[in-house]
């Protein structure tokens, strides 16, 4: 069913076949039409199975019409005695298959199979099992049969290991076959579980597995059912965040900004079922509400205290200050910290890593060892196909894992050389560079996550993990290919931001920046005062200089920028 | 039939129904051409043509009987001859047959049926015998049993024969085997009868219903027919008796089928000559290249719907001192053990180089002139990878060049995946199933087919050119041109282009050479050591080819003739791989139970000499030894085109819905395509593809091929 070419027929066939056509379409709206009488009327009988059978055997895909059957099925159920039900819906399996060979596609005619099975007094699983896998000869991608073998399996209990079994004889006859390598993938960590780990696999499994997918990428590098299997196989054994002890990224109290603020790894909603309590000194702290960086309550990793007047932080003295997670009444996540007398602010990473990089769980856990060997072999197989995208892509995914500050140098090679291989995915690598640069920078931060950080002139194209830096208090990003400040309101306690010489056309995501003082955006693109209605809602703001955008070129917008923003001290024109 | 019946005006005569022959004449009928196919033999396809296990005794013995006509005999040109000429007019005598092999030699390599095996089996034949019985006269009534008469094509000249080659055997083994032979003849005879009462009840049925009609040969059948109702009433009178001597009987067998279980089963002549009619012994065995010329003529023809087919399932080699499946396709690569990943790679990528070879000539182009072998290690493949591409893909000797072994591999390649996993399709029933289907085609449009004739003289005009020939029968028929095998020719027209012989060795044997759960179609390509520039094809086809019954295997060896000895030339390869030991003592080695030997000149290059009447055409025998036939697609479209310079070679038949009927008159002009179209809705859509994963037994295509032939008699008449 994949790449195959379709006939054009003659103008002559194409005349007859109008002809045909129309004469069918009468047929088929007069049947249509009676069936639908019929069910006005509540008459469910055989009559309408045999109507609703000819137009579907025209058109399988005639939703409605199977509903119906399966109305009339239920009906006939209520009267007709065990061996006439067997027949009826043995004559519908037959019947399903004729349609199934005019659509092997159709939801309508699996789904209404589903059915027949579920409701039939004898149903013959084996003969299904073998159906499908004389479908599976035909197209062995066919999601929907992939999809019914599965409710076969799971139906009549058949063993999983067969199973195993049969993908992998699918997979030997074509290896280009996701359907199969994905069934694979779904059957590993029920067959081969790894205790410790939630949808783990089993190292000893897992090593075959590397084996068998090696083969298929040396025999064709360039197929990439081959590869997306590998880069499952790599994830597994990624940790899921636990929530009891790691759902906090940072954890923040300030006596002068007398708040605390959250940096949770999964979006909440504060409000509704979830809420969070503040304990101070061992007592709950009232009339504290909750709000995220665009001082809303939708969901959101990031959330701020405000304590109405008369609740406020103790301005003296030792603290001792908890923060509690409720979901639907369930503690999901608790954090606790102590302030000192004479500490004004005091904020925990939550996740400490332990000079570990935080990011290399991405791709796996499992043992080192294994990831060296993998990147041998994909090494092996690059000498020999130099300009194989899959595989330098696999290889700059390994060295990541691995040790992304050893490979550093390799991998922003190997990411260049990608964007050359592969212009179609250019700002994919682009972006994927980026992010690698963020994510080494803040892993060389060793956990001080309240400090300045300089990423200029290191031809971002995009900024990543914001939802880390909320303590961050000078971020320099100048001289790189940025096109826009999104989500930069997670840094809540930025001070001077540089964003000299990007690509800005907005400042769409500076809203509240409660610490804001200093904004260098000189030498972007941004054209109009409205790109810079942002800056209004930053209290702090004392300094920014718009030089060299195309705003300035315009005296007038010189004129309503100042209005917008009135105790700002604005630069529009380089001085020297 | 006798020929005297024949019109004696035609466009062609062809003689000779090998494959090029039958081709050509598919050709010439195809444009409405009128044709006479004429055969020496009692069978179809000459060098091509196969035989069951007697027949193929015959035919070794009417190779002997040959052996003393010296070569440059031909027919004499008698009076009568001399009455049919007209003024001006010369004669030219045909050669007579000569022997188309030599040296040969058969025997079996098993033992004799002891007196209680002998029992034994026949006791199971009559109950099987007995179930049948039933069985027809239950369908007795069906219309199709009072169709043709039965004449046999490829089976013919075999009736009289078990008799004969029985004797044979038997006499050299002693008096203990003189009781024996009688049985076996016996059996075979019962056999034969079980035999087509299985295949099809019109076979056994034709002697009761029409038995007036048929000739001499009928009435051997006849005998047999009789022979079976007093078996059967034999048998009648053994179940009437008492039912304790049933039990006893009962329990021996239950005991003797306990030992079979336990013991590997031994086979015995007698079991082998029990299933004689059941084996498809090619002479000329051949696989298609799945994306050849051939395959794509029958195709195009639609040729294809008269045979089927089944893929070569795996590619054997002889590497590290044991056979080795080839990796060959993709998938093969893929879950292939014998090859490291480095060496999937390597494969892969000389093989997608090779599939597309001249898109990339700087890769080649230096070597062009310079043995494969050097170019693979070049190309600094593992000596593992340069094993599988030269010997198992491209099929090449260490001596040949660079660009005849890319052109090979790129064809195989090319045959990859179409049909299976291997490059190479196997004719069920056998290589001698083609000519016959050609043949069908050919006389689906008017061919007129006359087997045991041939034409002793051809009649050459005033201005040198053949306008006739005098048939067998003495007939004078006028053409305008002949077209004959080169063994028909007088030997002065046939320039022998090659002294090249092939010896041929063709095994039954009791397993395969490289055990698996499935029934697999092998080819192997063995280098032999001795002379490493003579490999040798060994092909081993098992009863899903439908050319041997179950639990045997037809292997057929085939390589360049060393000397004048075929077992010689043959040893190393057998002698690795076969034993005639029985297992216990022998290891695993498959055993050969039947063997047979012999030579045969490569007829497959001839030319026409110069002295030739420019009108007589010289087609090419057999004895090639290569593994294809696409050869013989050019060579009869050579000899088209001669002819028929300006018409399409084989070109589709016209498609059954796009054909307008017409009236009378136009019809009997268009009576090709319509006689055509009827055949053509009989015989369903079965195209080239997918034919090979038919599941049909061996009786009923065996019941096929003989109805094909019945046709194409029919049509002659």
């Amino acid at each position: 069913m994949h790449g195959r070419l379709k006939v054009k027929s003659t103008a002559e066939q194409l005349e007859a076949k109008r002809k045909e056509r129309e004469k069918k379409l009468q047929l088929y709206n007069g049947a249509k039409s009676k069936i639908f009488e019929k069910k006005i009327n509540g008459e469910l009988d055989e009559e309408l199975l045999l109507l609703s059978g000819e137009v579907l055997a025209v058109n399988p895909d005639f939703y409605t019409l199977w509903n119906y059957r399966k109305e009339t099925f239920l009906e006939l159920k209520k009267i007709k005695s065990k061996e006439e039900l067997q027949k009826i819906f043995q004559s519908e399996l037959h019947f399903l298959e004729t349609c199934l060979k005019i659509n092997p596609k159709s939801y309508g005619s699996w789904h209404q199979r589903c059915f027949v099975m579920d409701n039939m007094p004898e149903p013959d699983w084996s003969r299904e099992l073998e159906l499908c896998n004389q479908f599976l000869q035909y197209d062995e991608r066919n999601f929907h049969c992939w999809d019914y073998r599965r409710f076969i399996v799971k139906r009549a209990n058949v063993s999983l290991e067969a199973e195993f079994e049969f993908s992998m004889s699918k997979i030997s006859n074509n290896f280009s076959n996701y359907s199969s390598w994905h069934y694979r993938s779904k059957l590993l960590p029920i067959l081969f579980p790894d205790p410790t780990q939630p949808m783990g696999v089993d190292e000893k499994a897992l090593l075959k597995e590397y084996e068998l997918v090696q083969n298929g990428f040396f025999t064709d590098p360039d197929d990439q059912s081959n590869w997306f299997y590998h880069r499952w196989l790599m994830g597994r054994g990624k940790l899921k965040p636990d929530w009891q002890k790691q759902a906090l990224h940072c954890f923040s109290v300030s006596r002068t900004d007398r708040c605390v603020i959250l940096s949770l790894v999964k979006h909440i909603q504060v409000g509704k079922s979830t809420d969070i309590i503040l304990e101070c000194n061992n007592s709950i702290l009232k009339g504290v509400t909750w709000q995220n960086q665009e001082k809303s309550t939708r969901f959101s990793t990031l959330w701020i205290s405000f304590h109405s007047n008369n609740v406020t932080l103790p301005e003296n003295g030792d603290l001792f200050i908890k923060v509690k997670i409720l979901q639907g009444g369930e503690e999901i996540c608790f954090s606790s910290m102590s302030l000192k007398e004479n500490e004004v602010n005091y904020s925990a990473p939550s996740l400490s890593t332990g000079g570990v990089s935080r990011f290399s769980q991405e791709l796996s856990v499992v043992k080192t060892e294994t990831l060296q060997h993998e990147l041998e072999a994909v090494s092996q197989l690059l000498e020999m196909e130099t300009d194989n995208k899959w595989a330098v892509l696999t290889l700059v995914l390994l060295m990541k894992a691995l040790d992304p500050v050893l490979y550093h140098a390799e991998i922003m090679n190997n990411l260049d050389k990608l964007a050359v291989l592969d212009t179609k995915r250019i700002n994919y690598y682009k972006d994927l560079k980026s992010k690698f640069i963020v994510e080494n920078m803040i892993d060389a931060l060793n956990d001080s996550l309240s400090t300045s950080i300089d990423l200029s002139q290191r031809d971002l194209t995009k900024f990543y993990h914001y939802e880390l830096l909320p303590l961050v208090i000078s971020l320099d990003l100048s001289y790189n290919r940025l096109n826009n400040v999104q989500n930069f309101n997670y840094l809540q306690s930025i001070i001077v931001l540089n964003l000299n010489s990007n690509n800005l056309k907005s400042l769409e995501g500076l809203q509240y920046l409660p610490k804001l003082e200093r904004l260098l955006v000189r030498n972007n693109g941004l054209s109009s005062p409205e790109s810079l209605r942002a800056l209004q809602t930053c209290p702090n703001l004392k300094f920014l200089d718009l030089s060299g955008n195309p705003v300035c070129e315009n005296e007038v917008s010189h004129e309503s920028i100042r209005e917008q923003l009135q105790d700002v001290d604005i630069v529009f024109k380089e001085t020297s | 039939m006798a020929t005297e019946d024949l019109p004696s005006e035609f466009d062609i005569v062809i003689l000779g129904t090998g494959l090029i022959e039958t081709i050509t004449a598919a050709a010439f009928s195809r444009i409405g051409l009128k044709i006479l196919h004429l055969d020496r033999n009692d069978y179809y396809g000459g060098a091509y043509s196969n035989f069951n296990l007697d027949g193929i005794e015959s035919w070794k013995q009417k190779n002997q009987d040959l052996q003393c006509v010296p070569d440059e005999e031909s027919f004499a040109v008698s009076d009568d001859v001399k009455k049919l000429l007209q003024d001006q007019e010369t004669i030219i005598p045909m050669s007579k047959e000569r022997s188309s092999a030599f040296n040969i030699t058969s025997q079996f390599h098993a033992r004799q049926r002891t007196t209680i095996e002998e029992a034994e089996a026949k006791k199971t034949k009559c109950n099987l015998f007995t179930f049948l019985k039933t069985e027809a006269s239950n369908t007795t009534a069906s219309p199709s049993a009072t169709a043709n008469p039965v004449v046999k094509i490829s089976d013919g000249q075999g009736d009289g024969d078990p008799q004969d080659s029985d004797a044979k055997q038997q006499s050299t083994s002693g008096s203990e085997t003189q009781e024996q032979t009688v049985h076996v003849k016996q059996d075979s005879d019962v056999n034969s009868c079980t035999e087509q009462l299985q295949s099809s009840l019109v076979l056994t049925d034709a002697p009761q219903t029409a038995s007036q009609d048929v000739g001499e040969k009928e009435n051997t059948s006849g005998g047999g027919e009789r022979e079976r109702e007093e078996r059967d009433d034999i048998h009648k009178r053994k179940a009437e008796s008492s039912e304790e001597e049933n039990n006893e009987q009962k329990q021996a067998q239950q005991s003797l089928e306990r030992e079979k279980i336990i013991q590997v089963k031994e086979w015995t002549v007698g079991d082998i000559k029990d299933d004689w009619r059941k084996y498809c012994i090619d002479i000329s065995p051949k696989f298609l290249y799945c994306s050849g010329d051939l395959v794509e003529l029958l195709i195009q023809s639609d040729v294809a719907r008269y045979c089927e087919f089944r893929t070569v399932s795996r590619v054997l080699t002889f590497l590290q001192g044991k056979l080795q499946q080839v990796p060959c396709s993709r998938a093969d690569v893929f879950s292939s053990k014998i090859v490291s990943l480095v060496e999937k790679r390597l494969m892969m990528k000389f093989l997608q180089f090779a599939a597309d070879y001249e898109s990339s000539p700087q890769e080649y182009k230096d070597y062009e002139d310079q043995p494969f072998k050097d170019f693979l290690i070049l190309k600094k493949l593992t000596p593992n990878v340069q094993h599988f591409v030269q010997h198992a893909i491209a099929m090449v000797t260490d001596k040949e060049l660079t660009n005849v072994a890319l052109k090979k591999t790129k064809k195989y390649l090319h045959s990859l995946g179409r049909y299976g996993n291997t490059a190479f399709l196997f004719p069920i029933y056998g290589t001698g199933e083609l000519p016959q289907a050609f043949s069908r085609l050919s006389a689906v449009f008017g061919g007129i087919y006359c087997l045991t004739a041939s034409a002793t003289h051809i009649i050459a005009d005033s201005s040198n050119k053949c306008c006739g020939i005098v048939t067998t029968n003495g007939q004078r028929i006028s053409c305008r041109y002949v077209v004959a095998e080169e063994s028909y020719l007088p030997s002065s027209y046939v320039q022998k282009n090659s002294a090249r012989k092939i010896s041929r060795a063709i095994f039954i044997t009791d397993s395969s050479i490289l055990s698996s759960e499935n029934s697999e179609l092998s080819l192997l390509h063995y280098v032999s050591q001795d002379d490493r520039n003579r490999p040798v094809t060994v092909m081993e086809l098992p009863n899903s080819a439908c050319v041997c019954p179950k639990d045997v295997f037809v292997v057929h060896l085939t390589r360049e003739s060393g000397c004048d000895d075929p077992v010689e030339d043959l040893k190393e390869v057998r002698d690795k791989l076969f034993t005639t030991e029985n297992k216990d003592e022998a290891e695993a080695k498959s055993k050969i139970l039947w063997s047979m030997y012999f030579q045969q000149n490569d007829a497959s290059t001839v030319t026409q000499t110069v002295s030739a009447l420019p009108n007589v055409l010289v087609v090419p025998g057999g004895g090639s030894a290569g593994i294809d036939l696409d050869f013989t697609v050019s060579e009869a479209k050579k000899i088209f085109l001669t002819v028929c310079p300006d018409e399409d070679f084989l070109p589709k038949p016209p498609n059954p819905e796009d054909i307008i009927h017409v009236d009378d008159t136009e019809a009997a002009v268009e009576r090709g395509p319509s006689e055509f179209q009827d055949k053509g809705d009989g015989d369903g859509s079965d195209k080239g593809e997918g034919n090979e994963e038919k599941n049909e037994c061996l009786d009923n295509g065996k019941d096929n091929a003989e109805v094909k032939g019945n046709k194409t008699d029919g049509n002659s008449t």
